[in-house]
């Protein structure tokens, strides 16, 4: 139970984080491998300029799975995702440093179901905000 | 395959959704996952979970997104196609073993003018059902086409 957040002790406004990611050109292979997400802009260089991108970008579902171990980290071995949203609102480049980050917006105990809402972003190098996410979580109390 | 360049030529595939594809939960697969988003998901809950209390999913949250479903019936439209976000829900565990059927649909269509002329916003739903016949997960994306 180390390291366990209990739904008492959440606080509108808790932060959640900072997770950092380096992410390489390495990484971006290696998740096109694992996820089956084989569109070259995300390892060929040349394709992606052609295709008016500065190079290969970050997929965003990268940064979706960012956001969601953000979220599970925080919630502990005994939490539970219920819900994970994440929107893509500008491009990220490998070998920058995406800082995800997350905030408690609402918490209810309605039904005897202890659910934390929470937003979430990721921040690059440049200090730009380029992605957005929402969770919701269910989180044990200390009775339980 | 139908090849179709506007939105009411792809009305008429909403809700239809494609032929099931049943995918075994491997350990392997879910390491490399893990692996690959450099993830500092605990590997130990390997070990454990057949017998730990655990609420929260086993494979990492967006690990369904490896699940291939089988391709809709129409190509899209324009030259680009661009992925907005999604919204994952989750209904139940999903542990080492389970076989997941998946299927997707489309769910609906927008098109709207922009600065890089018309495009198409289709949402997309893909299922993700336990050899239970739970409903696991639902994977909702949104996807640009221009």
């Amino acid at each position: 139970m180390d390291n366990q957040i209990f739904y008492e002790e959440v606080q509108i406004g808790d932060t959640i984080g900072p997770l950092d990611k380096q992410v390489s050109t390495r990484q971006l292979v290696q998740y096109a491998g694992a996820s089956g997400d084989y569109y070259e802009i995300h390892y060929d260089k040349d394709f992606a300029v052609q295709n008016e991108l500065p190079g290969v970008i970050i997929h965003g579902a990268l940064k979706n799975a960012f956001l969601g171990e953000l979220v599970t980290n925080w919630i502990g071995k005994e939490g539970k995702l219920l819900e994970l949203t994440c929107q893509y609102r500008g491009m990220d480049v490998p070998n920058d440093t995406l800082r995800c980050e997350g905030t408690v917006s609402s918490k209810s105990d309605k039904d005897s179901h202890n659910v934390v809402e929470c937003e979430l972003w990721i921040t690059n190098g440049k200090e730009e905000k380029t992605t957005f996410g929402t969770a919701k979580v269910l989180l044990p109390t200390k009775a339980s | 395959m139908n090849i179709m360049t506007d939105k009411t030529s792809l009305e008429q595939f909403i809700g239809i959704e494609t032929n099931p594809i049943i995918h075994s939960i491997e350990r392997l697969a879910v390491l490399n996952f893990c692996s690959a988003i450099n993830s500092s998901f605990d590997k130990s809950l390997f070990q454990l979970s057949n017998t730990a209390k655990r609420l929260q999913p086993i494979v990492p949250p967006t690990f369904f997104r490896s699940l291939e479903a089988n391709p809709l019936p129409f190509n899209f439209p324009g030259k680009r196609l661009l992925d907005a976000g999604s919204q994952w829900q989750y209904f139940c565990d999903t542990n080492i073993g389970d076989l997941i059927t998946v299927t997707q649909s489309l769910q609906s269509i927008q098109e709207k003018e922009g600065k890089l002329g018309k495009m198409i916003f289709l949402t997309i739903q893909i299922k993700y059902m336990n050899q239970n016949k739970d409903l696991a997960a639902t994977q909702t994306s949104t996807l640009i086409s221009y």
